[in-house]
């Protein structure tokens, strides 16, 4: 079953190469096809995420198979679901090998085949970026580099084989680089600059590889590094919200920070908080697929209200914060905790707010019925996630299933209200803010060379790596 | 866009918040906090342009309000709130005096926040009159369970929550009456002194602690 789930994806890739020559809708049938299974299957793993057996060296732990499982459903759906044309069965192709390398980077117990198919995803991204944008191709190209440094040099420091459990001394510096950098916490500098292009099938992968990476290898709570991330995230929200205009390139930073600010805060909101993350980014891929439709949905998603996924996570992040911030002794511990949770309540605020400009974009542009389709799909999915990680874990904070109980009877009472009065209703709500869409500008054709020369010196050190590793006999 | 997504976010707010504050359902102060970020949400969705963003500021206060409840009994569970109200009484009469005169600021800050808030009538979004004032009694009942409300032991008990629930739903509706005729600039503006002064609560509060 664990073997299925993982070389599935990269066989989907590969039959997708055979369409190369075949006419465009005979590849889109063949995409849509391999994607609707690809979707399935990483659903499958969200699903069976605490019943998978080890496979080799692969043993999943539940959050990474869920945050795993998701990333890669999204990036299937994209794949389906962008308006990309003849670009498709490449970007399917692609997303198959990335979908198998990042399932390994979630489960691998040993260090060496995780870098090795880290190593996949990064070349993978690398095909794609290269392509679109030469900018986004040096970011990712370096949060691999660092991450190879970090996790290499923590290896060969503490002279084990094994993924540690938390890369913690002078090697938590460039693990924090590359877990920033590849995730796109740094708003307009990151894969984010994708968007529009036919790459951005692949941003659920590398957005999902920095969260399973954060939550697997990281010791949580991190109340310094989630304050820094919470409050970056209001002023990302902010800011749109303030200026009346909306450009997705920048706000991708919004839902990546938030889940990573709350996962940083909390433990057990780690895994929702990085499913909820890329979701959100994936709602933002296809933004400018779904320009004049799709609004209250891709609203809903990015917000982190109730019952989105993000919302039980803050819940659960804020209950943690409080009780550190009330009982720690460490004077600054103390600080950086109140500050974390002064923050999470601020962010849901900064959230409703920035949902409801979202909601209230200008109508006009085109939309893609597909992007449209998905975005709905991914509200659903951001709530589904929300009873499937939280029922037992995250809802907990919240009063348990009394609680879910509540608030699903509270939806359905606002729901029978708005069918009720739709007839009634008769006022039309006005636009607030407007979407921009453009390219940002990108790097000169340096960076590209930049980007290759670091991309071919994390392949060579990866390779000298495994043959160290083997050398020395890690297994 | 069509105003019923806004409704369905308000009433499921409002049934959410009525849920926890009347202990329907054991939950903690975020479970309310995250009902009113629903109702904000709704409400600012119907919102006339200019004033959408009065209810994200002053659901901060609110949920500031209530957080500084939760830091003055380092709890954040409201059954256990108003357990510790039971006994000790409300908190905004409870020594130290600096405690309790910055619970009564952060309170009254909330008071202020919300009437501004619900100030506007969102007329033709199609729910009536009586879910107005819904709204406006799930706030008061809000800020009387964390403020001043004891667990439901007896009458008196009962008596005391319920009529302090008639007080701040009766002050909450004041403001709102009051704010109505004031341009959004200075319903912001006010909004916005409040969020201040919960602030300055906070710290005391805090420190008190």
């Amino acid at each position: 079953m664990t073997a299925l789930l993982l070389f599935v994806h990269a066989a989907l890739g590969a039959v997708l190469l055979a369409f190369a020559a075949a006419s465009g809708a005979t590849q889109q049938r063949a995409v849509r096809a391999a994607g609707a299974l690809g979707v399935l299957l990483g659903l499958a793993l969200v699903v069976v995420r605490s019943s998978l057996s080890p496979w080799r060296a692969v043993a999943f732990e539940p959050g990474s198979a869920a945050i795993a499982g998701a990333a890669v459903a999204c990036a299937w759906g994209l794949a389906m679901a962008l308006d990309i044309g003849r670009d498709r069965w490449w970007v399917g192709a692609t997303v198959g090998v990335g979908s198998t390398a990042l399932l390994f980077v979630a489960g691998s117990t040993w260090t060496v085949p995780a870098l090795l198919f880290a190593g996949i995803l990064g070349l993978a991204s690398a095909l794609m970026l290269a392509r679109s944008s030469r900018t986004a191709w040096v970011v990712v190209a370096l949060a691999d580099a660092a991450l190879i440094v970090a996790l290499a040099g923590y290896s060969l420091d503490v002279e084990s084989w094994r993924l540690p459990d938390d890369v913690h001394g002078v090697f938590a510096i460039p693990f924090g680089v590359s877990l920033v950098l590849r995730v796109g916490a740094l708003p307009r500098l990151g894969i984010a600059r994708s968007i529009a292009s036919p790459a951005a099938a692949f941003i659920p992968l590398v957005i999902g590889s920095g969260f399973v990476l954060m939550v697997r290898l990281l010791d949580r709570p991190e109340p310094v590094a989630a304050a820094g991330a919470l409050g970056l995230a209001c002023v990302v929200a902010l800011m749109p919200v303030v200026r009346r205009s909306l450009d997705p390139v920048t706000v991708a930073a919004w839902p990546v920070l938030l889940g990573a600010g709350i996962g940083l805060a909390s433990g057990p909101a780690g895994v929702p908080a990085a499913v909820g993350g890329v979701v959100g980014s994936t709602a933002i891929v296809l933004w400018p697929h779904a320009l004049d439709r799709g609004r209250l949905s891709r609203a809903l998603v990015l917000t982190c209200i109730a019952p989105n996924v993000l919302f039980a996570a803050l819940a659960t992040a804020a209950s943690g914060a409080f009780v550190a911030a009330t009982s720690v002794s460490d004077p600054l511990d103390a600080a950086a905790w109140a500050i974390v949770s002064i923050l999470l309540p601020t962010v849901l605020a900064a959230g409703v707010a920035f949902g409801v400009v979202v909601a209230r974009t200008e109508t006009g542009g085109s939309y893609h019925p597909e992007a449209v389709f998905m975005t709905w799909l991914l509200l659903a999915g951001a709530v589904a996630a929300g009873w499937m990680l939280g029922a037992g874990g995250v809802y907990e904070s919240l009063g348990g299933l009394p609680a879910v109980g509540l608030l699903i009877g509270a939806l359905a009472c606002g729901l029978f209200a708005a069918v009720r009065v739709r007839g009634r209703a008769r006022a039309s709500i006005g636009p607030l803010a407007k979407v921009t869409i453009e390219r940002p500008r990108d790097l000169g054709r340096w960076a590209a060379g930049a980007a290759l020369v670091v991309t071919v010196a994390t392949v060579a050190a990866i390779a000298w790596f495994t043959v160290e590793g083997l050398r020395l006999g890690f297994l | 866009m069509s105003p019923a997504a806004s409704i369905a976010a308000r009433v499921a707010g409002a049934v959410t918040a009525f849920g926890f504050a009347l202990g329907v359902v054991d939950g903690p102060v975020v479970g309310v906090v995250g009902a009113l970020a629903l109702i904000a949400f709704g409400r600012s969705l119907a919102a006339p342009a200019g004033t959408e963003l009065l209810g994200p500021l002053a659901f901060a206060v609110v949920a500031g309000a209530s957080g500084i409840v939760a830091l003055r009994w380092s709890s954040l569970e409201l059954a256990e709130i108003r357990a510790i109200q039971a006994v000790l009484g409300p908190t905004v009469a409870v020594a130290p005096d600096q405690a309790a005169i910055a619970a009564g600021v952060a309170l009254g800050a909330a008071i202020i926040a919300a009437g501004i808030w619900l100030a506007d009538d969102l007329a033709d979004s199609g729910l009536g009159v009586v879910w107005r004032w819904l709204e406006v009694v799930a706030v008061g009942l809000v800020l009387a369970t964390l403020f001043a409300g004891p667990e439901a032991a007896g009458v008196p008990e009962f008596a005391l929550w319920a009529g302090a629930t008639a007080v701040l739903s009766g002050l909450v509706a004041l403001v709102r009456i009051l704010a109505r005729p004031a341009s959004a600039g200075v319903r912001l503006a006010v909004v916005a002194v409040t969020a201040a002064a919960v602030a300055a609560a906070a710290g005391i509060v805090g420190r008190a602690g």
